[in-house]
This record gives structure tokens, sequence and C-alpha cells, in this order.
């Protein structure tokens, strides 16, 4: 695993901003931390780099504990990349601050401006190469912060609401830069306030409110491919070992996307209606929840309905029993 | 016209003249002046700025008292420090054996006593408005801790070289620390103030304001160079 939280607790005088019990983050992919700004996120990548230390608990990261490595400290710090939320970028050019890690690491002149000139090409800032680096805009720091933490290719790349304040023509530019870094084995840990961004990224989301753990505030999470429909406006979704679903959106490819639980309708017999999903399936699960039941139904990978337990004992459903579930195309959100 | 507005005329006139002519008294105290004040302020900031660092990035027991006591220092008045060297080097003080008294090297002394705290302190102060992120980011990027000092440093330069200027700037104006412990020895220890002093007091008016003058040009220049590594510093923010 990359990294390992137990019973880490950072206090910032008498407050504690973070406190988790237990966080690990497996090596390789994207893994996201998502939740409200002030939650604790920036709080917890900052130990995670190595920028301040913790109160209390453990934190290992790529094998080595911070309290332990002392001696080790450099050596881990330049297996890591790190771009702030509001990124500090040197007063000097804009090449020199990317110039910079591969330097600190002693790899030379050449080979420096080599990969900070391929870093910056990568994040459409090699226009921008000689600019005085405190005369960009927010958006053009942040992505020459982004080409500095890339330049040495990190084991594990540490990215702070990459997103914030960047164009939208390169959004896309630093969502497939994170893929591509996956895909080449470095482990990307994102932090973003922005949930929907989360699970574009990655499955792999943790959610920290108020410092602490708490379960994604997301149900019914999806994977598979989206591919063109003979429908006007519509796609084919052929989920990952399920069924395929007819959905509204315009992208293609590999996609993550849910539907609301609440936006599925459960039925014993099929529904004649607009809703262009009807799936037949087993109930696996019932979960009592207070005024509603959350219902699990196998339809090839599980699914999870809320009904009332009026509707259920109307239905005459328990556990084994066949029903119908129906939803509009609409009700699938991609990520 | 009063007669003092024509002897201030007459005196600009004939200033212009020695120093066009370049006048050997001029140059000499010209030459005292920009050497000691010059090695002075090398010294104090050789020795200030390192303490600076200390002070700025670093947590310790009477850290705070420190600097307390380092800005009250920047209003030291320089015939104080004359008199504190004064004690330490005449003839049966405790560097006597020296015999540094009335030298270059005792105004040389004085002066970078009265610099160490503009050093220290401006320089403190210029480290510590610096933005904790600069010595943040170097770290993440895999810095040494060498090179996270020198970024810092680098990050900080213009409001460190102000302290260094500020320090110049103060020594080439300073009279009392120059003439208790150079003695005003004409050809030796006679810089630009205390000629400036001799000769006022000999009724040599010409000569004090040409003197004068080539003061103002010099503390003119070190404040310009002052405005504009602030102005540096503006436009880099």
């Amino acid at each position: 695993m990359s990294v390992r939280a137990t019973g880490l607790v950072k206090r910032y005088g008498d407050a504690t901003v973070l406190s988790l019990d237990e966080l690990t983050i497996d090596s390789g992919g994207v893994h996201v931390i998502v939740g409200p700004n002030g939650s604790g996120k920036t709080t917890f990548l900052r130990l995670v780099a190595g920028i301040e230390q913790a109160d209390a608990g453990n934190l290992k990261v790529l094998e080595e504990d911070w309290r332990q490595a002392r001696a080790k400290v450099l050596t881990l710090r330049r297996r890591m990349g790190f771009a702030a939320q509001k990124p500090y970028l040197f007063r000097t050019t804009v090449r020199r601050n990317v110039e910079y890690p591969a330097q600190a690491r002693g790899l030379g002149r050449a080979e420096s401006a080599k990969r900070a000139g391929t870093a910056m090409e990568r994040l459409g800032v090699a226009h921008l190469a000689d600019r005085r680096a405190r005369t960009l805009s927010s958006g053009e720091a942040k992505r020459v912060s982004i080409a500095r933490a890339v330049t040495v290719k990190p084991e594990l790349l540490i990215l702070d609401e990459p997103l914030a304040n960047v164009d939208a023509q390169y959004t896309r530019v630093i969502e497939s830069l994170i893929t591509e870094l996956a895909r080449d084995g470095t482990t990307v840990l994102v932090a973003t306030h922005v949930q929907d961004l989360a699970y574009h990224l990655s499955a792999a989301v943790v959610r920290i409110e108020h410092g602490k753990l708490t379960p994604p505030a997301i149900e019914n999470l999806i994977e598979g491919e989206l591919t063109d429909s003979d429908k006007e406006g519509e796609a084919i979704l052929a989920i990952d070992g399920g069924p395929s679903l007819e959905i509204a959106s315009d992208r293609r490819g590999r996609v993550r996307a849910s539907i609301e639980p609440k936006d599925i309708v459960v039925s014993v017999e099929e529904l004649r209606s607009s809703a262009r999903n009807r799936l037949r399936g087993t109930v696996t699960a019932l979960e009592d929840r207070g005024n509603v039941v959350h219902l699990t139904a196998s339809v090839g990978v599980p699914l999870v309905v809320t009904v009332t337990h009026q509707s259920l004992h109307d239905l005459n459903i328990t556990v084994g029993s066949s029903l119908y579930l129906t939803f509009k195309a609409t009700a699938v959100k991609v990520f | 016209m009063s007669p003092d507005d024509s002897i201030l005329i007459d005196g600009l006139r004939r200033a212009l003249a020695l120093i066009v002519s370049g006048d050997a008294r001029v140059l000499e105290a010209v030459t005292v002046s920009v050497w000691t004040a010059g090695t002075a302020t090398v010294i104090a900031s050789a020795l200030g700025l390192p303490l600076a660092f200390l002070v700025a990035l670093r947590r310790f027991r009477g850290r705070e008292l420190i600097i307390t006591v380092l800005n009250t220092l920047l209003a030291l008045p320089t015939v104080v420090v004359g008199l504190f060297v004064y004690s330490l080097i005449r003839r049966g003080g405790l560097f006597g054996p020296m015999d540094l008294l009335f030298t270059p090297w005792a105004m040389i002394a004085g002066q970078t006593i009265l610099a160490l705290p503009i050093t220290t302190a401006l320089g403190q102060t210029a480290l510590s408005s610096l933005d904790p992120a600069a010595g943040e980011t170097a770290l993440t990027l895999g810095a040494s801790p060498h090179r996270i000092l020198s970024t810092i440093a680098w990050e900080a330069r213009y409001g460190l070289l102000a302290a260094v200027a500020a320090a110049g700037g103060r020594l080439i104006g300073e009279v009392g620390v120059s003439m208790i412990l150079g003695g005003n020895i004409a050809h030796h220890t006679r810089n630009l103030t205390t000629a400036i002093a001799l000769e006022t007091s000999k009724g040599e008016f010409a000569l004090a304001i040409a003197l004068g003058m080539i003061l103002m040009v010099l503390a003119l220049g070190i404040n310009f160079l002052l405005r504009r590594l602030q102005g540096g510093r503006e436009e880099a923010a």
C-alpha cells in the first residue's frame, strides 16, 4: 500500500482538525479524498507529504513511517510529488520553477531542462517558459505547479484540488495526465471538494467531513462502457458483469455512473411506461432504515432501492422475491 | 540676497570646481568613507544575515527577547558605540595591545557593531514576512536542507538586500564612531563626515560643501538602490 494511517490525529491549538481511525490507500491507481472545504483534506495531504507532523497515531507512506524515517526523510520526500491547492511559485521564470525538483535531485542541467520541457509541454505551459512565474494567472500557476510536481516521475503524486481555477480546456488535459500517470504505475492521491469530479477520476473515493472518515454519500456506483445507441440523445451503458442500460449522455468510452436509489421504481410485474430501463432481478437483502427500507436487488450487479414499509408490505416482497426495477434514462448520472 | 546665501552659492560654485578637478583631499575622504563603511557593511552582513535566518526560522527560548533587543539596538547612538569600542581598544583596554585606536580598522570595528543590529533585525523581518509556503514548497520538491535555505534566501532577496543597503546608508553618514575611533587623521582616517566637521569649523565652507555634496550623492545612490529593491519586491509579490 502507498499510505496507511492509523489513529492519526492533528490539532491546531485546541481544535482537532483531523482524526482518522484507519485509512489505507493502495499502491497504484487514482485515489480521491472528497469533502467540503475545511474538512481536513489538505491537512491529511500535508501530513502524507511530510510538511507537517501528526500529533498522534501512525502514518506510513511508501512503506516508511514518517516518525521513524528521520534518516531517510529526504529520500522519502524525493519519491513523492506534491502540488498544493494554492501553489507557491518561486520568484523566477516558469522554466526554472519546473526545473527545480530535477536539479534538487542532482540530475544536471541538460536532464533537468529536458524533463521540464516535456512536463511544460504536457501541461500546455511551454509558451510561458520564460515568463516570470509571479505574473501568471491562478489557472496558469496551477498548471505550472502540476508540471513541476511530475517532472521527476514520483511514486506517489499528491494533488490538492488540481482542477480548481483551471480553464475548462485544460481540465481534460490534467484529467488525462492523472489517468496516464496512474496507468504507468504512479499512485495518484487527489483531494477535491467536488463529488462528481471525485467519481469521475476514480472509484476509490474516501470521504472526510469535520476531520473524520465518513461513508461516501453515493449508492449504486457502476462502471462500464458507453457506446452509441440508435436512438437520438441516448447511449448504451454496458455495465461490467451486468446488464446494459439506456442512458442520456454525450460521453463515450469507459465511465463511472450512479443511479439514485429513490429514482428506481419497484414492481412485481413489468411496467409499461416511458422509463427506458426495466430490469428483472432478485431481492438479496432488506435493511430497515427507519422511515424507509433499503432493498438490494441483484440484476447481475447489486442495486439499492429505497422503498417504504407500506410498499414492501403491499407488494409482499421478501428476500428471494423476483421483481422488476424500472428507471428513466436520465436517472443514471455519469461522472 | 543675504550674506549667508552668497556664502552658500559661492561654496557650491567652488565645490563643483573641487570635485571636477579631482582634489586630493576630496578623493582621500571619499576613499576612506567608502572603504570603512563598505567593509563594515560586508562584515555586518556576513554575521547578521545568518543570525537573521536563525532568529526568523528557528523557534527557541529567548527568541522574542532577542528580537526586541535587536529592534532597540537599531537606534543605537553612534557616539555610544564609539565610546564603547574606545574603552576596549584604548591603551590599557582589553584589546589595547592590538594598537587599533585611530586606524581605519577601529572605525570598521565600531561601524560593524553599529550595522549588525540593522542587518540582523531587518533581515529577520524580511525572512519572517516571507510566505512560509516558500520553504514548504522547496521541501516537497525534494530540496536538501541546504538548498531549502538558499531557496528561502533567494525568495527573500529583495528584503535581505534592502537590509544590507540600509546598513550601508547608516554607516556612510555616521560621524560619532569615525570621530572617536578614527581620530580624523589626515591621509589616514579622515572620511567625508569627519572632514566636513573639520572644514566647517575651520571656515572652509567650499570644501565642506563639496564633501557634503558627495556624501549626499552617495547616500542618495544607496537610497535609490533601496527604493529599487523595494519596488522589485512589490512587483514580484
